[in-house]
């Protein structure tokens, strides 16, 4: 943005639905495969722990998918983290499956006024050996990147993270604040 | 060794040229208004002279004692003195003084009103971080501050900024305890606080624009180190070694952060003001510059 842009900047926008954004992902597939990034055919859907009314969380959730994400492609399954976030793990082996999968869990949980349990949907690609983590956050719509090191010495690829960043940000929304840019370390994906 | 012609960007000379001549605008008509106000004023301006000449001339001293920044010898500090030998020459500037400062801050910094009584300083926290392609990219940064003369541009842009902030406590008390006379009755009064909102838009217009130019100094001395390296990726990594050790990039875990609320705290106000006063471009653009020119480079060695 220039000078006068920074002065006259406007309000950012409504961040996009979570359909839109899987869409756009699912849009970022020739791109990808330019970059050499491949998915690893499994994404996660992150869900927290408490809200859900007194019911088991395992349970209702169980309960969200089979109602509104009956029989779909992808390959759905129940996990819990060490810090005790359940994940909706979704398989399939092409990536717009994953994509789609992914919005259909997503859909599942907005349709049944769940959609606030959402905490974030994760892609895991693989790239030179490396783990790269594409983490979309519903609350602003914008997906980050993580490329974990070491979790013992707190390190993760940082130069590489952003150039993921800027290598998509024309076809998805990213989020460009780095004060943003969470790690998750241990995911079940 | 070949002396390397830093070159320029010309969208960024307009835009320092643009920054500049509205900062002229602005300083001739706080000029205009300052002279319009009479006696009194100009005790302030000669205040404000001494306060600059003080920082112009006393600069790199203040720098380094605040830091706490000791100038190091080719003995003590054998590898920065070659990689500054060595910058310095592909620059085509005398070599600056070397100085460490121990903190664990990772930061670099250029001090010095002339390429001749220049010093270049470091952290011990940067020294730890950056692998050597890296330290060579930041000391040609400041390298390139150095010979870019921006210590004395930054002081001749501000000089205005420092006479209107001067004259804005002076407004301030005289409103305050009305006047010293001459605002005792009530026209004097608003007269003076007249004067004193005019000193604050002058202030805060100036600052705006200073922060701008330092803004456009950072690319461009981010652009004259890629130049002197050749490498623009190596400041890119340092760049983001540097922002992440200084906790821009956050440690905790997403579900931990979460549990706190904190990453659904997007900024209201958003980045934009927050940028117009600051000193340095955000990161992330810097590293999109750099980028470029990357580009533009391997463009430039494969044809």
């Amino acid at each position: 943005m220039g000078f006068l842009g920074g002065l006259f900047k406007r309000q950012s926008p409504e961040p996009p639905s979570f359909s839109a954004a899987m869409q756009a992902l699912s849009g970022a597939t020739p791109r990808l495969k330019d970059l050499e990034t491949l998915s690893t055919g499994v994404a996660g859907v992150l869900i927290r722990d408490d809200g859900w009314g007194g019911s088991e969380p395992l349970v209702a959730i169980d309960r969200v998918l089979r109602a509104y994400a009956p029989a779909q492609e992808a390959k759905t399954r129940l996990e819990t983290d060490e810090l005790g976030y359940h994940w909706v793990t979704v398989h399939h082996e092409w990536f717009d499956g994953l994509t789609a999968g992914v919005r259909v869990v997503g859909e599942a949980f907005l349709k049944q006024d769940y959609g606030e349990r959402i905490v974030a949907a994760v892609f895991p690609f693989t790239w030179k050996e490396k783990k790269v983590y594409l983490i979309y956050l519903p609350g602003s719509g914008k997906f980050t990147p993580f490329v974990p090191i070491s979790k013992q010495d707190d390190l993760r690829d940082l130069p590489l993270e952003v150039r993921v960043e800027e290598a998509l940000r024309r076809i998805i929304p990213t989020e460009r604040d780095m004060s943003q840019w969470y790690p998750m370390w241990d995911m079940p994906i | 060794m070949i002396q390397r012609d830093i070159g320029s960007d010309t969208q960024l000379n307009v835009r320092m040229f643009i920054t500049m001549l509205l900062l002229g605008l602005v300083y001739a008509g706080f000029l205009y208004f300052l002279f319009s106000l009479g006696a009194g004023v100009y005790l302030m301006l000669i205040f404000a002279i001494v306060m600059v000449g003080i920082q112009f001339y006393f600069s790199d001293k203040m720098i380094l004692a605040s830091m706490r920044a000791k100038v190091v010898s080719e003995a003590d500090q054998p590898k920065l003195h070659d990689i500054v030998t060595r910058l310095s020459l592909i620059a085509g500037i005398q070599k600056p003084k070397i100085a460490i400062s121990e903190m664990q801050v990772p930061n670099a910094f250029a001090a010095g009103r002339s390429t001749n009584k220049a010093t270049v300083a470091v952290t011990t926290g940067l020294l730890a971080i950056l692998s050597d392609r890296e330290l060579e990219a930041v000391l040609a940064h400041e390298i390139t501050h150095v010979k870019n003369r921006d210590v004395v541009v930054m002081t001749i842009a501000s000089f205005f900024s420092v006479v209107a902030s001067t004259l804005m406590s002076f407004f301030f008390w005289m409103s305050l305890f009305g006047g010293m006379g001459r605002s005792r009755n009530s026209s004097a009064g608003n007269y003076i606080m007249v004067a004193y909102m005019a000193t604050i838009v002058v202030w805060l217009i100036s600052l705006l624009l200073v922060s701008a130019l330092s803004r456009y100094r950072e690319y461009s001395a981010d652009r004259g180190a890629a130049m002197i390296t050749g490498n623009p990726n190596d400041l890119v990594t340092a760049l983001t070694r540097i922002s992440s050790t200084v906790q821009r990039v956050p440690k905790n875990d997403l579900r931990k952060a979460e549990k706190m609320n904190a990453f659904f705290i997007i900024p209201a106000v958003g980045d934009g003001i927050v940028n117009l006063f600051a000193s340095h471009p955000p990161v992330l653009k810097r590293i999109e510059k750099l980028q470029q020119i990357q580009q533009s480079m391997m463009g430039e060695w494969a044809s």
